[in-house]
């Protein structure tokens, strides 16, 4: 990158650390953030942590007490940071955000790259694609991506994980990048569902490279499974006993505890009948997971925009959402520059998440505090900004078939396409 | 007092029939003594009744002040707070907006304060629930309820059901959340004569088509009214402009002015009371269903459901019993040699099955305390990142 | 990339309609309600009457008095009893079943024995009994007959309290001696298979008015008994009373006799300012004032009068010694007929009793000693036995017998209730377990198989497995003359069907018409599916268009 780049590099960084680093140091930025229902949920909570950080350091259970879900490695980590003084577990946040950011810079250069001999439309061939800095910035200044890493909410290592998972893979490193993933995997479950694209990443060059696809798919799932394995023996030996399993991914997957979040789960589940609830929980998570195979087959030539849109997915159908989450899906979007001029509803979309971030924390306030509200309010803002999600979603798949069709059909460029 | 006079004729005739039937009765060394008694002709012993206000709401002030009004009469007619389950869904007493806070009145006059002294609520709030309701009617109660919740009734008890609220064709709203059906109804009172839970039902009900509730009873000895008919709405009274709601609705306001005539000595029969019902006034077409009800309605005493009449029997010779300081009474050794022995099933039959409740946020494990080993962690975290570094390099 | 296209979108379509094929099973595992299963035949066969048979049987013991000048043939006699009580007991009650498969029916068999007894004139002087020893079990009852010592024309009859009769005869004569035993036997036991058969052949005859099962209150393992001084007017006259001494002392042999049926819990309070909800009426005259049975019925304020136990679930009985206020002083009861009731008290079936009494107001305090509560807790016993169904014996034997015999019955001084009263009391409280046990499981099967979603757990199969095996029990141990463990038995039985009966967690399915289950179902599946199925509706065809072109 020319010395241009470099800079504009070095000034959103820098900016963004500072901003970061400003806001840090507000007193109980970390309390006011922290306590936000949309911003930390019961499996991302750094309260909790610190709670089952405690426990753990005591000799006490971690996962007896009922409040810490999260995975064991974490306390690993935060145990080590605590040696430390306070300012750095502050100064690993920022640096996590950085480094996500720095490797969002790496994945759009690559994927220009890899795009780059693909046929172009004509409008693009005037413009600049996007500089892959602005892309980090885009991130990095997204107020819910500042929101999230305030608030100290632990959703930052899975979207980590995620980005080094892609990265890695990009450059077809199997071993780091299965790992990174399977980090994912352990910490938030829900990240299984990018193995497919991932490994459409390997197949997909694969002659090219000179391997067999069924060797490729075959060594990708080896790998996964053997990481995992030696991620959960991990577990077992710091916290000493398997019940971690049952209180990490149980809870994500049963729901035993309802605090309402930005997703769908928790509203329908106050109010199921016990005898149905358990079949609801199937409905639910497999809902979740069933768009793992048809979008990933749909994209097969663009295992990355597969993995935006299942990141999407997963921001939106899982059982314990927040604004992290979102984050990492539209800092997918940037890179993606070129198809948002096909998308239709930007202006809908915009409109949405700007109201449900300001009507979201007025109508908790009106349930929870004044009384004056009920449950209903809150949820109805949770259902629209998940319709934003799902509109910003249909809208980006919308956007890239219809590319697709056009690069490769020019003659049918401006014709309306309808299926028979 | 011709109605005095008449009663003690009436009374008269039973006291002859009964001592034909009674006059063998003797005590102890041979006296005759002849025993009065009083039975009631219906054949119950006991009252009971169960007084549900569905709605919550301030504006649906007139639906608990209708409970109470109910509630107040089958007190003062003489069923004890033992007897009666009195389920109110709100409190509008207490509730802000109401200009005299801490009463209930039935009309705008303001004479009686119906929440006055004296008035036990059983289910309050968020305890009115259908479940709760249908737990009540079949005794299927949590093991901890406390006395005043259940329904201790018998196979000689008479029970007045009466409910008010918002309902429809077939359904009554509890609470704006949920409904109970007309077949449920049915199958919980089906449910009670299976367990002769009750000699008879008078089955009252005050809301919109509330007939349609009582069209799907099919248990015997089940008398039911209702205030309007499917397709009809049921109308509040009238207003008290201070309170700013309404205060009484007309099917129970014409119910309560009949009652009021009523005392614990009345003669009164719900023959007399379904008849004073009139559609005009009332503005809508009351129901009476009785065909699953053996006597004529001519013969039955309003206070044989509202009130708690008892039957009496007066005491003749008493029991000879001696100075027991000083006879020490011959035991015969008889029937304490006989062993018991005990079936002990394999687990005690209450803890195996309580089910778990699964909206609760306190997750219990129980684990097994072996000592985190910090070394053997970190050992093998490094062994792990060369592995993985290892598998890097080659592949 | 074009070519393969159709085959891509079958390819996704495909995935979708996999992952919903997967999901179908668990569809069924998570929806499928949980039943342990009850056993509906065996509860059949007990409702049928066809598992059983109910027997109360009884044996006589007689020892015949061995009178040189004429013996008695013991066992002729023996035989000759048999068949004269068969006949007229109508030992086989039985009515015919509906369907005509089966007859409910109950037998009393009755087997006599009888003994030559030799040393009659030394072991016993009529009236003197307590010196025979006795050791005698429900069931087994002695006879003992003598010939007339004196002059005396008529039959004695002496019966005791402890299972045992001595009767002496007038005409030491075979027949005279069987129709009196005879004649013995059945008044005693007559008005009890009544009640027994009538309980069993005939349980649902509730609509008429009857005293006895009006009066006498429901089967509970445990009563509570309240005793309640209630005073109308305490700022003119305070009272006062020894309730637990007199409790001690006269009702707790009671109460640990009954206590093989029921337990009783007895406490004690006294209320003041109990006053009543009417005026009573006033005799001028003789100045004072008086209660009618008609007003009777609403004696009982309560409104006012705090009598219900907020402790127990347990039905109360309820004992009140009522002191009227100054202005309604004296206070009596007056029957039809205008004259004072002796007793001053009534019963209240299935409730309690009442006692009015009128102590003296001169020194406006009045401590009621025990020597006064004596007569009081008299009246409280009597309505007690009455409300716990214990039949009086005398009553119900007196009109049954010759007017040339002469009964006399011995009071028990303490207990309050003899042998043959137990051992009645017993055998209709056995009966009437065994018949409720049946029935409460007859309508918990007729429940659980109406309702075919309603959750059964595992201990109400428990509970009514070992119900049936107690009623099973409790009839062979009638067989075989155990009735202290046939009531065991029979106890265990009907908490047992009770508890499974009553169990809280059956009540969730209830109230849940087969309507809720498509809300419940459709707001998800319907929208999810409209895509699903218009995808799969255009792929097919599609591939009939491609198969016609073909």
């Amino acid at each position: 990158m020319s010395s241009k780049d470099k800079f504009t590099g070095v000034l959103i960084f820098g900016a963004a650390f500072a901003v970061r680093l400003i806001l840090f140091q507000f007193s109980n930025i970390t309390e006011i953030l922290g306590s936000r229902v949309e911003i930390v949920t019961p499996v991302t909570s750094f309260t909790r942590l610190t709670e089952g950080l405690y426990l753990f350091e005591n000799g006490v259970p971690p996962y007896d007490g009922g409040a810490f879900h999260q995975a064991p490695l974490l306390l690993a980590f935060f145990q080590l940071l605590g040696y430390l003084p306070d300012i750095f577990t502050k100064l690993a946040f920022i640096l996590m955000d950085l480094i996500l950011a720095y490797c969002l810079t790496d994945i759009a250069g690559i994927k220009q790259q890899l795009y780059y001999n693909f046929p172009k439309l004509e409008i693009e061939l005037k413009d600049n694609e996007i500089d892959p800095w602005i892309v980090a910035g885009f991130y990095l200044f997204n107020p819910l991506t500042i929101a999230s890493c305030l608030s100290k909410s632990t959703i930052i290592f899975t979207n980590l994980s995620i980005i080094l998972g892609i990265y890695y893979s990009l450059k077809y490193n199997k071993s780091y990048g299965m790992f990174w993933i399977t980090m994912a995997t352990y910490l938030s479950f829900y990240p299984f569902m990018l193995i497919l694209p991932l490994i459409l990443f390997f197949t997909n060059n694969a002659e090219s490279r000179g391997k067999n696809i069924k060797s490729e798919i075959f060594s990708c799932v080896g790998l996964f499974a053997s990481w995992l394995s030696g991620l959960l023996m991990l577990s077992y030996f710091l916290v000493g006993s398997w019940d971690f399993l049952g209180a990490t991914y149980g809870v994500i997957l049963l729901l035993p505890d309802l605090t309402p979040n930005i997703g769908l789960f928790w509203y329908f589940f106050i109010e199921m009948f016990d005898q149905f609830r358990s079949f609801f929980l199937v409905v639910f998570q497999l809902h979740a997971f069933i768009f793992m195979v048809p979008v990933s087959i749909k994209f097969r030539d663009h295992p990355l925009f597969s993995i935006f849109i299942l990141s999407g997915i997963m921001a939106i159908f899982k059982s314990y959402p927040s604004i992290g989450d979102a984050s990492l899906y539209l800092a997918f979007l940037p890179i993606y520059s070129e198809i948002i001029k096909y998308m239709r509803y930007n202006f809908l979309t915009t409109n949405i998440f700007c109201y449900c971030s300001i009507l979201s924390p007025i109508f908790y306030h009106l349930w929870i505090y004044a009384g004056s509200g009920n449950a209903n309010f809150f949820y109805a803002i949770t259902l629209v900004y998940t319709i934003g999600n799902i509109i910003l979603l249909v809208d980006a798949t919308f956007a890239m078939s219809r590319r697709e069709f056009d690069i490769w059909n020019p003659d049918l460029r401006n014709y309306e396409i309808i299926q028979k | 007092m011709a109605f005095h006079k008449f009663s003690f004729v009436r009374f008269f005739t039973i006291v002859i029939i009964l001592y034909t039937t009674i006059s063998q009765i003797s005590f102890a060394q041979d006296n005759e003594v002849i025993v009065d008694s009083f039975f009631s002709r219906g054949g119950h012993t006991n009252n009971w009744a169960v007084l549900v206000c569905t709605s919550r709401f301030w504006f649906n002030y007139r639906h608990i002040a209708n409970a109470l009004s109910i509630y107040r009469t089958v007190k003062r007619l003489g069923i004890p707070d033992s007897n009666i389950i009195l389920m109110l869904a709100d409190d509008v007493a207490c509730n802000p907006r109401n200009a005299f806070p801490a009463t209930v009145f039935n009309n705008a006059g303001r004479y009686l304060d119906l929440y006055g002294d004296n008035v036990e609520v059983d289910y309050r709030g968020y305890e009115v629930t259908v479940e709760n309701f249908i737990r009540v009617l079949t005794g299927r109660v949590a093991p901890d309820t406390p006395r005043s919740k259940r329904l201790l009734s018998d196979d000689r008890s008479n029970i007045l059901v009466y409910m008010t609220g918002h309902g429809g064709n077939e359904f009554l709203k509890f609470q704006d959340a949920e409904e109970i059906s007309s077949f449920d109804l049915a199958d919980a009172f089906e449910q009670m004569w299976e367990k002769r839970r009750y000699h008879e039902i008078l089955f009252m009900i005050d809301t919109c088509q509330a007939n349609t509730m009582y069209s799907q009873i099919y248990s015997p000895n089940i008398l039911a009214t209702g205030s309007s008919e499917l397709g009809e709405n049921s109308y509040s009274h009238h207003m008290d402009t201070d309170i700013g709601v309404a205060v009484i609705d007309r099917f129970t306001y014409y119910n309560l002015e009949f009652l009021e005539n009523v005392d614990m000595q009345s003669k009164a029969t719900l023959k007399d009371l379904f008849n004073s019902y009139n559609p005009t006034f009332i503005h809508s077409t009351p129901g009476v269903r009785s065909d699953l009800f053996p006597r004529p309605l001519d013969k039955v005493l309003v206070t044989d459901f509202f009130g708690s009449v008892q039957n009496v029997e007066l005491t003749g010779q008493q029991y000879n019993i001696s100075n027991s300081d000083t006879v020490d009474e011959t035991t015969i050794s008889d029937e304490s040699n006989f062993k018991i022995t005990e079936y002990r099933s394999k687990e005690s039959p209450r803890e195996s099955e309580k089910p778990d409740s699964k909206n609760f946020h306190l997750f219990n494990v129980n684990s097994k305390q072996s000592s985190p080993s910090l070394a053997q962690f970190l050992i093998a975290s490094i062994l792990f990142g060369t592995l993985i570094k290892l598998v890097s390099i080659k592949l | 990339m074009k070519e393969n296209n159709g085959k891509i979108r079958r390819l996704i379509i495909t995935s979708f309609y996999i992952f919903i094929l997967f999901g179908l099973p668990l569809w069924w595992k998570t929806t499928e309600v949980y039943r342990a299963q009850l056993p509906f035949a065996e509860i059949e066969e007990w409702s049928n009457w066809e598992a059983f048979d109910l027997e109360f049987p009884t044996q006589f013991i007689i020892y015949v008095a061995n009178v040189e000048t004429s013996t008695i043939n013991c066992a002729n006699l023996s035989s000759n009893l048999e068949n004269s009580i068969a006949s007229r007991y109508n030992v086989n009650h039985s009515k015919e079943a509906s369907n005509g498969k089966r007859q409910k029916s109950v037998r009393f068999p009755v087997k006599i024995r009888s003994l030559d007894w030799s040393d009659w004139k030394n072991d016993l002087q009529y009236g003197n009994l307590e010196n025979l020893n006795l050791v005698s079990e429900n069931g087994q009852y002695i006879l003992y007959i003598l010939p007339n010592t004196n002059s005396n024309p008529n039959t004695k009859v002496l019966v005791g309290n402890q299972r045992q009769a001595i009767i002496e005869i007038n005409q030491w004569d075979t027949s005279v001696i069987e129709k009196t035993v005879s004649d013995l036997i059945v008044s005693l036991f007559m008005s009890e298979q009544a009640a027994i058969k009538k309980f069993i052949i005939e349980p649902l005859s509730n609509s008429k008015v009857e005293l006895d099962s009006m009066r006498t209150m429901k089967y509970s393992p445990q009563y509570q008994v309240t005793f309640s001084l209630m005073n109308g007017d305490p700022s003119d006259l305070l009272v006062n009373w020894d309730i637990e001494e007199a409790v001690d002392k006269y009702l707790q042999f009671f109460v640990n006799k009954i206590s093989m049926i029921s337990n009783l819990t007895v406490d004690s309070q006294i209320q003041h300012y109990a006053r009543l909800t009417f005026e009573p009426y006033h005799k001028a005259d003789e100045n004072y004032f008086f209660l009618t049975p008609e007003l009777l019925p609403h004696f009982i304020n309560a409104a006012e009068w705090n009598l219900a136990s907020a402790v127990s679930s347990y039905p109360t009985l309820n004992f009140i010694l009522y002191v009227p206020s100054k202005e309604q002083s004296p206070l009596y009861i007056q029957d039809s007929k205008g004259n004072i009731a002796e007793s001053n008290a009534f019963l209240i079936p299935r409730w309690g009793g009442v006692i009015i009494k009128n102590p003296e107001r001169s020194t406006g305090i009045h401590n009621f000693s025990l020597e006064e509560l004596k007569s009081i807790m008299s009246i409280f016993i009597t309505q007690l036995r009455g409300l716990l169904g214990v039949h009086d014996v005398w009553t119900e034997a007196k009109h049954a017998l010759d007017v040339t015999t002469s009964i006399e019955f011995v009071t028990p001084p303490n207990t309050a209730v003899t042998m043959w009263e137990f051992d009645s009391l017993i055998r209709r409280r056995i009966a009437e377990n065994i018949v409720t046990s049946i029935t409460t499981l007859k309508s918990l099967s007729q429940l659980v198989t109406e309702i075919p979603n309603m959750v059964v757990l595992d201990h109400i199969q428990t509970e009514v497995f070992l119900a049936l095996d107690n009623l099973a029990k409790s009839c062979t141990n009638l067989y075989n003359n155990q009735y202290n463990l046939a009531l065991y038995h029979s106890k265990k039985a009907i908490e047992l069907a009770e508890s499974a009966f009553f169990d809280p967690t059956m009540v969730s399915m209830l109230y849940f018409p087969d309507e809720h289950k498509y809300a419940i179902y459709m707001p998800l599946f319907v929208p999810i599916s409209v895509p699903l199925l218009v995808a799969l509706h255009r792929e097919i065809k599609n591939f009939k268009i491609n198969k016609r072109v073909k």
